[in-house]
């Protein structure tokens, strides 16, 4: 039997590469004029990106600090993934599609081009078109382009708009909250995010107010040798509530290209944030050439009591993930959640997890992580659960599975436990397997195809993690789930 | 070069990037022995250890140094090739450094910074008499005694070893018969990067070697029992056992390491264990050194085909101490079982490592790692597993349990698993936390005293590590030591 499941493997995979880009549609690249700045890294280059966005002194002076900082620095090697070393002079650190205007003031000032490309990866910007109650901001390579439903969130007092908007309308709150959570020092590529991000978004939901609909943004590289370095501030003031989404993609290109976004979260007393991500960057070819680095700085910190933030993230792209979405629970009561699905087939690999710091009294936080491993994939979870002296009543649990599909892939599985308090209860639970032979049988004996029967047990190992998806979003993991394990396991 | 990780506290580990940064010690640089060859002095400064382990190194293992023992084997070239191996591998790497992974929850300051002189040989005189506690366990056994490291025959009961064993010193070994030394000898553990496993090989003297020829099944335990005794200046002493079982034999081998005096002592043994296919070793490793003590143990097992190797280690004593089991798993079929204990008190420091590496299809390896912490005390706990590729059908299981007695107790646990192969079963679990109130509370509704229900709850959670021991003396008498330490610290119920 297994042999024979391999030849269908075998003909899938051969079928998929013949038709080419059917694994990935939205590899297409978009042709427009771009502003892109020459290549290089200096105190001038990040002169330059500041200027272009007309920024204050105070944002100029922390990115050539951090910028400073980042000099001093050595590129990590700690992690489970390989990769050549980056030359971060080859890099273009900004490049944006050319407008007459700073920033467009409404949809129709849009190049219809743009407009084009966000509809053909299934994100239609214009209004009449958009799913109901979802906002969107669309940040293509190192601007963000446009934002949508602003007018309906505006009426709720819900600021939703690209970063450098914010920097420009309202300095004080990116002033107070810029690097709270997620300081510049705190690691190689925050350090360089925080010298050279161009754009993101940016969310300020204030008191009380239960943002009316999901707010969503959706990252697209298009430019080549650039590396995108976006920056999300979302902050929820005393008992407000947000969702926000986020997805992503880019080009098909033999050269690798380099994400390294920061994403930082503050939850007030009361407050809830659910952040989900599905991330689709291009994962590179068969052979593992090209694709994404995906190196990403997220932290949530639930400041206030009773506040709860929460992580979703599918993640079946980039030729590396490297990240680690975490929550500071430093409010008493508060809670903290991380739900992950990753895949890596082909070459890919990913070093993802979680770090929950429980500071406050009687926090708690859960920990779900589904790996999937195929082909030649790498995938590990690392994670870190530290509970404070102070942390009475710390509660924590984790849980983390890996499914293993063909003799060629690679799981690990590193958690850190520090617990310094005798209240804390704290469990950590893993388990790696392939899918049985048993379970195959049952399903084959069904009627169902090898092909169908591995999709079944393989999304039924992700519900967990699934349901936490808001609606359209769980859709769209689902089928991504399948085109991305389609061929790689039959 | 000192890989320094200068973080923010939260940041420690894993942002992607934490900045490790590289730099030169600032630490001048003191050599305690100056008078060296200047091309001794150039070998160092050129490898860029740190210069701790570069005094540490001189005040103990330099050239010019009169160690107080003689080097058995001095005329045994692969032996003299191991030895240099190990003492080059020292002089570039030095001590496991801070930022080093495995070393993460552990500092070694207090071994480093400290002045240790190598002991005298049968320096002390001791009665039978006077360790007779330490011997009744099992009247029948076998035993070997050491003294701060050196075999010490009159205390030793080896009368009624059969003549086709070998329960013999390593050192005589190594004179009259090394033949069956060199073919395992410093080729189960590794001395790269391994600072404190190459500083006994550099300097190996004595120690246990054991063989069991092939189908030979030994009945009675091999007790290898250590003492240590410091007078003035602390000692260290390095025992190094070489275990060899050929196919289808059978054994327990006890190591009991014992303090004789109230002051501080280092003891870093090495522990090489081979196991013929079929072998089955029961090795029990028990540690209830003085307070002030210091103890790194390093133990590799390669294991044959369906050959078993269990081993159930129970650290009690000394100011700090690591302890390091390994088994490879190279034949098909072999099963192995590491299970610790540790209980902690006062400020000592204990730090349990495990790895098991799956080589072979088959195999299947099982571990129970337990810890009782109480007061400022801090236990770690890190099981590595790694399965290699081809090692399909393997079936594994890692469950770590801490209880928490105090507020200013810690535990770090860090169950890994390391996967490159799809037809396995592996799991792994980690646990903290405190006693359960309800079982508390109904101990108490049912009439018994606070403390003694604590005691009896404490000491079940202990129990389940203790039952492991395939052996009913030595069951018995780990038991015993377990509630003696648990009542001094819980209080007389």
């Amino acid at each position: 039997m297994e042999l024979a499941l391999w030849e269908i493997i075998m003909k899938k995979t051969t079928l998929i590469e013949e038709l080419g880009v059917a694994d990935y549609p939205q590899g297409f690249v978009t042709d427009i004029a771009a502003d892109t700045i020459p290549p290089g890294l200096d105190e001038n280059i990040i002169r330059t990106i500041s200027s272009k966005k007309n920024e204050p002194d105070f944002l100029l002076s922390w990115r050539l600090a951090a910028f400073r900082h980042w000099q001093t620095l050595q590129e990590p090697s700690w992690s489970s993934v390989r990769y050549p070393a980056i030359d971060y002079q080859s890099l273009v650190y900004y490049s944006a599609p050319k407008s007459n205007k700073k920033g467009p003031a409404s949809l129709d000032e849009v190049d219809p081009e743009l407009l084009r490309a966000y509809e053909k990866l299934g994100v239609p910007l214009e209004e009449q078109k958009l799913l109901s109650g979802v906002a969107v901001d669309a940040v293509f390579d190192s601007v963000s382009v446009a934002t949508t439903m602003r007018d309906q969130l505006a009426q709720h007092g819900v600021i939703f708009c690209p970063f450098s908007e914010a920097v420009a309308k309202y300095p004080e709150l990116v002033e107070k909250y810029l690097g709270s959570v997620v300081p510049y020092r705190d690691n190689y590529f925050a350090a360089l995010n925080a010298s050279v991000f161009s754009d993101g978004s940016f969310c300020y939901v204030p008191k009380g107010v239960h943002c009316p609909m999901e707010l969503s943004t959706y990252f697209r590289i298009n430019a080549a040798n650039t590396g995108q370095f976006e920056r999300t501030l979302i902050i929820a003031e005393a008992g407000s509530s947000v969702s926000y989404l986020e997805g992503c993609s880019a080009p098909r290109r033999d050269e690798n290209q380099l994400h390294a976004a920061v994403v930082e979260l503050v939850a007030m007393e009361d407050a809830q944030i659910k952040y989900s991500t599905v991330q689709n960057w291009y994962p590179g070819d068969s052979q593992g050439k090209g694709g994404i680095y995906n190196f990403v700085t997220k932290r949530g910190e639930c400041r206030g009591a009773r506040s709860k933030i929460s992580w979703t993230q599918v993640e079946t792209g980039s030729a590396i993930t490297w990240k680690y979405p975490s929550v500071i629970l430093r409010g008493d009561n508060s809670t903290g959640s991380f739900h992950s699905v990753a895949v890596t087939r082909n070459f890919q690999q990913a070093d993802t997890g979680t770090k929950m710091i429980h500071l406050g009294r009687n926090t708690s936080s859960t920990i779900l992580s589904k790996g999937i491993s195929a082909g030649h994939g790498h995938n590990a979870y690392r994670g870190l659960v530290r509970v404070a002296g102070k942390a009475d009543g710390a509660r924590n649990h984790t849980q983390c599975d890996s499914l293993l599909i063909g003799s060629q892939c690679r799981a690990h599985t590193y958690p850190y436990i520090e617990v310094k308090n005798p209240t804390a209860q704290v469990e950590h639970e893993a388990t790696t397997s392939k899918i049985s032979e048993d379970q195959l049988f049952y399903c084959r004996q069904r009627g169902l195809d090898p092909e169908d029967a591995i999709s079944m047990i393989v999304n039924g190992f992700c519900q967990d993690v699934f349901q936490e998806l808001p609606m359209e979003f769980a859709v769209e993991a689902h089928k991504l789930l399948s085109l991305s394990l389609e061929g790689s396991v039959g | 070069m000192i890989l320094d990780a200068k973080t923010s506290d939260l940041n420690q580990i894993h942002s992607p990037g934490s900045p490790i940064k590289a730099k030169n010690s600032s630490v001048s640089n003191k050599i305690a022995a100056p008078k060296k060859p200047l091309a001794e002095k150039s070998e160092l400064t050129k490898n860029s250890i740190n210069n701790t382990s570069q005094s540490w190194f001189h005040r103990n293992l330099g050239t010019k140094r009169e160690l107080p023992f003689r080097l058995p084997g001095q005329n045994l070239e692969w032996l003299q090739s191991c030895r240099k191996v190990a003492r080059e591998h020292f002089i570039k790497y030095g001590f496991p450094q801070k930022g080093e992974e495995s070393w993460k929850y552990t500092r070694t300051n207090l071994i480093t910074k400290g002045e240790y002189s190598f002991p005298e040989p049968l320096s002390i005189k001791l009665d039978v008499e006077e360790i007779a506690h330490l011997i009744q366990v099992d009247k029948s056994e076998f035993r070997m005694v050491f003294v701060n490291g050196y075999f010490t025959p009159h205390l030793s009961s080896l009368m009624k070893v059969p003549r086709e064993l070998t329960i013999k010193s390593l050192a005589e070994i190594l004179d009259n018969r090394p033949e069956l030394a060199e073919p395992y000898l410093a080729r189960i553990v590794k001395t790269d990067r391994q600072g404190f496993c190459a500083i006994n090989t550099t300097a190996m003297n004595d120690g246990a070697f054991i063989h069991i020829p092939a189908n030979t099944k030994l009945t009675h335990p091999i007790h290898l029992l250590y003492l240590n005794y410091s007078q003035n200046k602390p000692i260290i002493c390095q025992p190094r056992n070489l275990f060899v079982f050929d196919h289808n034999s059978e054994a327990m081998v006890v190591e009991n390491h014992v303090s004789l005096s109230e002051n501080s002592h280092f003891c870093n043994s090495v522990t090489e264990i081979d196991l013929g296919d079929g072998a089955k070793l029961n090795h029990q490793w028990v540690q209830n050194e003085n307070p002030l003590a210091l103890h790194i143990s390093t133990l590799t097992a390669k294991q044959g085909a369906d050959s078993q190797f269990t081993s159930n280690n129970f650290a009690l004593g000394a100011a700090l101490c690591r302890s390091d089991v390994d088994s490879k798993l190279e034949g098909e079929g072999a099963k192995c079982t590491i299970n610790g204990f540790y209980l902690t008190d006062n400020n000592r420091h204990m730090d349990f490592h495990t790895r098991i590496d799956h080589f072979k299809p088959h195999c299947r390896s099982q571990e129970l790692v337990k810890g009782i912490l109480a007061q400022k005390s801090r236990g770690v706990f890190n099981g590595k597993l790694v399965v290699h590729p081809g090692a399909n059908g393997t079936d594994a299981s890692q469950k770590n349990a801490n209880l928490l007695l105090s507020k200013e107790a810690e535990a770090d646990s860090k169950p890994e698993l390391e996967i490159f192969a799809d037809d396995v079963k592996c799991a792994h679990g980690a646990t903290v936390g405190q006693l359960d109130g309800d079982a508390l509370f109904y101990l108490t509704s049912r009439g018994i005293a606070k403390k003694e229900a604590e005691q009896l709850l404490t000491m079940g959670f202990a129990q389940e590590v203790i039952d492991l021991i395939d052996h009913q003396p030595w069951q018995r008498w780990v038991r015993e030591l377990i509630q003696k330490r648990l009542t001094h610290f819980l209080g007389a119920p």
